[in-house]
């Protein structure tokens, strides 16, 4: 088998922007590939006057391939009117910088191989999972996709990043080549990035450049950062599977604004997974009490459930949104004397039972994916190692290692035979 | 800080609907001795459900084979016979509802298309086989009416899909968690699985579109029925996740 030159572009489409609470993106990123990979069959590697194309390796000889990566680049400098930012990306030459669709600018930059790395910027968060999803489903009707997999989750400028690596054969010339598509996503406070590179190799390569380019990364009108953010990976048997960034902001009369966002991209074994998207904001009173709480989740491309609670003068909570298409909306049944928890609370009951304070706990907790119409009671039980918390839910025991804040370090939660974990990865700010 | 677990558990939890000979791990469950015993064999071998320590016995097991929730660390299953339900059908199984929810504009086209098919088990079992399009797993566990309009999903959409089917015919159905046992050529596999149970005549059948036309021998083990059906349907996938590993000892 040959190495392929790149996929075939896609005809040009606009992206479809899901703008709940301006946040959650079900985007299908259609002609990002535009300058992702070659338009020609025989591709030649792109030109620099400064790094001429290196020669490949041979074609069958897929491993160096795979290892091949490049020095440090000299720093370009990129500026768009449109995009409303400006930004420096590492290139064997000049990036080429266009508006492929409203708010979506695309910058390509050569880096002296067979095909230049795209970052796409969007003047707007985007999903982590559901945006690479959106790409993949674009080619894979050109290709035939053989394994999708995430390589690595990381940080860069308080916000995870999403690496995504999908490995494909495509006919060309009337023979299999073979081909790597690398995606990596990043979203931050009404921006997104995903980044590609259409090559095997340069995985490192890829990384590095859009660490640079987010670094630089200056935006108008940025908005206030918040007083806290964490990031958790989620591990399924060791490998990683997605993320939560949670954050800790400042609302209006003392209360707290706490937001936790996730991507979840699963293989489901060869080029099979699944991708999907939560969103979740609430308000809470300073001693905890939940105020009002949004939450929005997006699978396959659309959205799946939008859901919203807000406190009644009255007491008590009622419920409004969408579940799968069908309109739900009601008053939210809770059990005598147990107060729906939001997270805030449930940071200061885990703090309760992993200090010794309290051996048992039960609470109501929301999970509208779950859930949508009722909450789900909890118990946090004391666990044997230092600062850990059991935590029960519907005979599923979650074993957790709390903070002095409350804030959960680590966590594990044992699926058939699979194990699924998650671990915090970055902190900034007092929560 | 407390959902991610529980969302990747719900993604999880339900099954796959490729038995092939290329096994998708993920919904795979621990073999102890995948090579032991046969399937096919003149006398199907004991199975052995190893739980996760602390776990309560999967319902319908402890419905069927009349063994306490409080079960021990390992569930003995003799005879997989004595796992064919025989209780009798209740007005909810013939009923729509948030997850089977065949009263949707949006199933319209599944009754459309299928009013030809002659209303048993086999025939509208691969009536949805052939519906549902899209085999994948993109979708966690859509209700009915969903799985209608995208007709893409894995087992889970292929059995809501199914019971909505037949319910719109009036044919009492109801959905199954569980484990299906593959015999393949050297060895068995164990993978999450989801189905449904019909009643077109006097007992109970075993209506699996997903797998419809797989040659393999199959062993079916009910773990959960979906009971609440409302719109938390979806607590009944964590549920049938208390099983660690199988294995099968000769009887």
């Amino acid at each position: 088998m040959r190495r392929s030159d790149g996929i075939l572009p896609a005809p040009p489409r606009h992206p479809l922007l899901d703008t709940v609470m301006n946040r959650l993106v079900a985007l299908c990123v259609a002609s990002l590939l535009l300058a992702c990979g070659g338009s020609k069959p025989e591709q030649k590697p792109d030109e620099s006057p400064s790094a001429p194309a290196e020669k490949a390796p041979a074609a069958t000889d897929f491993k160096a391939m795979l290892a091949r990566e490049k020095p440090a680049m000299a720093l370009q400098s990129v500026a768009s009117t449109e995009g409303g930012f400006t930004a420096a990306v590492e290139g064997a030459g000049p990036p080429t910088v266009k508006q492929i669709a409203p708010a979506v600018t695309s910058v390509s930059v050569p880096i002296g191989s067979g095909t230049p790395v795209v970052c796409n910027v969007y003047a707007q968060d985007i999903d982590g999972a559901g945006s690479i999803r959106g790409i993949i489903h674009e080619v894979k009707d050109r290709v035939e996709p053989r394994s999708v997999r995430v390589v690595d989750i990381d940080v860069v400028r308080t916000s995870p990043t999403l690496a995504v690596e999908m490995d494909y054969t495509v006919m060309q010339n009337g023979r299999k080549a073979a081909g790597r598509l690398k995606l990596t996503s990043w979203s931050n406070d009404g921006l997104g990035v995903i980044c590609m590179h259409d090559e095997m190799g340069y995985r490192k390569t890829l990384q590095r450049i859009m660490r640079g380019f987010i670094e630089t990364l200056t935006v108008q009108d940025a908005p206030e950062p918040p007083r806290y953010v964490e990031v958790h990976v989620v591990r399924i048997n060791g490998n990683p599977m997605g993320y939560e960034r949670v954050s800790l902001a400042n609302g209006e009369h003392g209360r707290t604004i706490y937001t936790s966002t996730e991507a979840s991209f699963i293989n489901r074994g060869g080029a099979d997974f699944i991708a999907s998207d939560d969103l979740r904001v609430e308000v809470t009173e300073a001693d905890g009490a939940l105020v009002s709480l949004v939450a929005v989740k997006a699978s396959g491309g659309e959205v799946e459930l939008r859901m919203t609670l807000e406190r009644v003068p009255a007491g008590g909570f009622t419920y409004a949104g969408v579940v799968s298409g069908k309109d739900l909306k009601g008053e939210l049944p809770l059990a005598e004397g147990q107060p729906l928890s939001s997270n805030v609370r449930m940071m200061r009951q885990l703090v309760s039972v992993a200090d010794g304070g309290s051996a048992e706990q039960k609470a109501s907790y929301y999970v509208a994916s779950v859930s949508p119409t009722a909450p789900v009671p909890v118990t946090l039980r004391k666990g044997a190692a230092p600062r850990q918390v059991l935590f029960n839910l519907q005979d599923k025991e979650m074993t957790m290692v709390v903070d002095g804040a409350g804030l959960v370090e680590r966590s594990e939660l044992l699926i058939g035979s699979a194990t699924l974990s998650t671990e915090r990865i970055f902190t900034l700010g007092k929560p | 800080m407390i959902a991610p677990l529980l969302h990747a558990a719900l993604l999880l939890g339900t099954a796959d609907d490729a038995v092939t000979d290329t096994m998708r791990p993920l919904h795979a469950f621990e073999m102890l001795n995948p090579s032991a015993q046969r399937l096919d064999g003149p006398r199907p071998p004991r199975v052995v459900l190893v739980l996760i320590p602390g776990t309560r016995a999967p319902p319908e097991m402890v419905t069927r084979l009349n063994v306490p929730q409080t079960a021990a660390d390992l569930l003995v299953i003799d005879d997989v016979k004595l796992l064919h339900a025989r209780d009798l059908p209740l007005p909810w199984h013939q009923q729509p509802s948030f997850f089977v929810d065949h009263d949707e504009k949006a199933f319209a086209p599944v009754a459309q298309e299928s009013r030809a098919i002659p209303a048993t088990t086999a025939d509208l079992t691969a009536f949805i086989h052939r519906y549902i399009i899209h085999k994948n797993s993109e979708r966690g566990l859509d209700p009915a009416s969903v799985v209608a309009r995208r007709r893409e999903g894995d087992c889970t959409e292929h059995a809501v899909l199914l019971a909505a089917l037949a319910r719109s015919r009036g044919i009492p159905a109801r959905v199954v968690f569980g484990i299906v046992l593959v015999q393949r050529e050297k060895d068995v596999v164990a993978m999450g699985h989801a189905w449904v149970e019909l009643r077109t005549g006097t007992t109970w059948e075993v209506g699996d579109a997903a797998l419809h036309g797989s040659p393999l021998t199959k062993v079916y083990l009910p773990l959960n029925v979906v009971t609440d059906e409302g719109p938390a349907y979806k607590l009944a996938g964590l549920s049938a996740t208390n099983i660690k590993a199988v294995k099968l000892e000769p009887r």
